[in-house]
């Protein structure tokens, strides 16, 4: 099985994230991911781009929790971290939040104890603040367990390690259910990262916090997003294209090459929903052919589901166990799964009139390459030059003979 | 008649009338239509209104179109895609839906007429009948399983005169035809009105926008040109309680594509691959013109 769904269940109040013991979500989180990076790392197709374990929470000397994960590339590898700061909630507001996503090149990066054990860069980008994280020290919080659940494909090409940790039980206000997921997309020599952070009333930031590694910088990646989802529909669709890998785009100029899109990974479903149904978090839609299941929470700004094929299975050993045979899952309705095609073809084209790829009806050159305008222009005594070629429609096209005087002939 | 054809039937459009321009398309759609059915079988296309050539400037002036699909209705019925465009006056009104029985009976009175998504209801467009320059462009292919017929039209260089008054053509996934057309209007909400049926989910799917990208400063040609289903919002219905769905895409054929440009209608791309598009309408739809290629084949 290559592509597998697994869980592990930690009990009310023992679950915490800010610990270092083996047996807590942070070193579980660890392991889950080392056994993954081995099995891909194997793969000849990632030979330049492995996967490695900078830090973890084994290495929290102060109230820093998280990981840094090294990303290979054959130009240069790279980190990529998530971070939390505090032992209290956070980014309930705007202003109250230290957990991050993080990224530098790995050349800059000072391996020392300082900053919480997770060393220094000097020269970083934090790609999202304010991400709101629970832990189950805080008050309200030491009844409600969690569970870590961890999908993921080993498929050449398609490889997916994607986490969420799903808290239960208590005051449904204390969830911040949330997911990340480290992937390859088809096009790419990299890795790709996406992590999903459902805006709640806890949450003040609902974000999509995405990364595409190029070898030499982490794009910034113009999001589809918005774009692909309706908005009050309580749609949730896969087959997104997230934006453009390995590029850095310019506002005018030619793109002979468009790069890859870097797409949503396939499994993920991602959307809006609205707080309603049988639960907020724990959804679950029961198909012929396989289980959505909710990794994020009930949300008008970016909830996020995972399809699990049926048969789907995981050959890893004890405390993991299939989440399909939990308790808490409750059945949905009224939501809108739309099994989206990511787009095959993009080309890219200058977004001011150059003449050369991109023409305005409203100008003389533009109409003299147009393919129905040009000929009646060329055809003119004294239009000079006559057309390209490329332009013209090979006689195909027949005008009324009379009324006709638009575009004029020269 | 030829696999697939662009003719531009641009006008001055001081000495022409709106019903003689709809005559005329009527004329090639006709031909396609039949062409079309032949091809189809199962899924047949009818005029049910032609355009009225001696139409008055205040009577209406447009198409009502069916498509009989062989999917049944829950209720047993063969599905019936309806697809009214007329003009009235200076208003253009689109209305989609769906019906129940062929021929559709609902005919003159809105009783029995289903849209086919809670939002994707009729969309009006003002239509100026003052003359004006018009360009406009009739294509249709009937490759198979990717068939279509457009219309295209674009009322000199406004934005709010940049329409598709006719769009068929038959979705990339399901086979089942998409009735469609782009009111004259710069509004998103107003980028199309269409309809079809959706296989996955056993019922008729509607939109009324194509799924694009506007955040980018280049241009963006995007395939497939998929269009956004338009979804009921059950949260605000207290005991709706429908069980969730499953849906397929609405994907167009293959000579179309999505752009990020808005009212860029006669607007002429070269894609750095060699296809080339030509704009049509308001709201970001491509047609090609040539394939992709050093030797791409060129419409017509």
């Amino acid at each position: 099985m290559t592509y597998q769904v697994f869980c592990q269940s930690f009990a009310p109040g023992s679950w915490k994230w800010t610990s270092k013991d083996a047996a807590g979500v942070g070193m579980q989180l660890d392991a889950a991911f080392r056994a993954f990076a081995a099995v891909v790392n194997a793969l000849p197709g990632n030979a330049s781009t492995p996967l490695s374990v900078v830090r973890s929470h084994a290495d929290a000397t102060a109230n820093r929790w998280g990981y840094t994960w090294q990303l290979g590339h054959p130009v240069e590898p790279a980190h990529l971290w998530f971070l939390t700061e505090s032992t209290t909630a956070q980014g309930e507001t705007q202003s109250s939040s230290s957990a991050v996503f993080g990224n530098a090149l790995a050349s800059t990066f000072t391996n020392s104890t300082s900053n919480g054990g997770y060393g220094s860069y000097n020269n970083s980008s934090i790609n999202s603040t304010a991400l709101a994280y629970v832990d189950s020290t805080l008050t309200g919080a030491t009844s409600i367990g969690a569970i870590l659940l961890i999908a993921q494909d080993t498929t050449p090409g398609k490889e997916l390690f994607c986490w969420a940790l799903k808290t239960h039980g208590g005051n449904d206000e204390l969830h911040r259910d949330s997911c990340h997921a480290l992937y390859k997309s088809p096009g790419t020599t990299g890795w790709n990262s996406i992590a999903i952070f459902p805006r709640t009333s806890k949450q003040f930031y609902g974000q999509v916090v995405l990364h595409g590694y190029s070898g030499n910088s982490f794009g910034g990646l113009p999001s589809a997003i918005g774009a692909s989802i309706y908005a009050n529909g309580h749609q949730l669709r896969s087959g997104i294209a997230l934006g453009h890998y390995e590029f850095v785009l310019q506002n005018q100029g030619l793109f002979d090459a468009p790069p890859p899109l870097i797409q949503l990974p396939a499994p993920l479903f991602i959307g809006s929903t609205s707080t309603r149904g049988a639960s907020t978090h724990f959804g679950k839609v029961t198909r012929p052919d396989g289980v959505m299941l909710q990794l994020g929470q009930r949300s008008s700004d970016r909830d996020v589901w995972l399809w699990v094929p049926a048969g789907t299975s995981h050959n890893q050993a004890s405390p993991w166990s299939t989440p399909l045979t939990l308790s808490h899952w409750r059945e949905s309705n009224e939501l809108h799964f739309i099994s989206s095609l990511p787009p095959g073809g993009m080309q890219l084209v200058s977004g001011s009139a150059d003449f050369i790829r991109h023409f305005p009806h409203m100008s003389a050159v533009g109409a003299r390459q147009h393919p129905q305008q040009g000929p009646l222009l060329s055809g003119s005594g004294g239009g000079g030059g006559g057309c390209s070629g490329d332009g013209e429609t090979g006689g195909g096209a027949t005008r009324p003979s009379t009324g006709l005087l638009w575009p004029r002939g020269i | 008649m030829s696999s697939r054809t662009l003719i531009d039937i641009s006008r001055l459009g001081t000495d022409t009338t709106w019903p003689s321009v709809a005559v005329e398309v009527n004329g090639y759609l006709q031909n396609w239509i039949a062409a079309a059915n032949t091809q189809v079988s199962q899924h047949q296309l009818r005029i049910a209104t032609a355009p009225n050539p001696d139409a008055t400037a205040t009577d209406p002036c447009g198409w009502r179109l069916e498509a009989t699909l062989a999917q049944l209705t829950p209720g047993g019925e063969p599905a019936v895609l309806l697809l009214e465009v007329f003009l009235t006056g200076t208003t253009l009104q689109i209305r989609p839906g769906i019906g129940n029985t062929e021929p559709y009976v609902g005919a003159d009175t809105e009783q029995g007429w289903v849209y086919p998504a809670g939002d994707v209801v009729y969309s009006n467009g003002t239509w100026s009948t003052t003359p004006l320059p018009f360009n406009a462009q009739v294509g249709w292919s009937l490759a198979p399983g990717a068939e279509y017929f457009v219309f295209a039209y674009s009322q000199h260089r406004f934005t709010n005169r940049q329409a598709v008054p006719l769009l068929i053509a038959r979705d990339q996934v399901s086979g089942h035809w998409i009735l469609a057309a782009s009111p004259p209007s710069t509004s998103s909400f107003d980028g199309l009105r269409a309809v079809s049926w959706n296989v996955r989910s056993g019922q008729p799917s509607g939109s009324r926008y194509l799924l694009r990208d506007g955040l980018l400063t280049v241009v963006r040609i995007s395939q497939p040109a998929e269009l956004v289903i338009a979804t009921t919002d059950w949260s605000y219905y207290e005991v709706a309680n429908e069980p969730a769905q499953f849906w397929e895409p609405l994907i167009l054929p293959p000579d179309f594509a999505a752009v990020n440009i808005s009212s860029a209608a006669m607007s002429y791309y070269k894609a750095p691959d060699g296809s080339e598009w030509l704009a049509i309408g308001a709201h970001g739809l491509l047609l090609r013109t040539r394939e992709a290629g050093p030797n791409g084949s060129l419409l017509p």
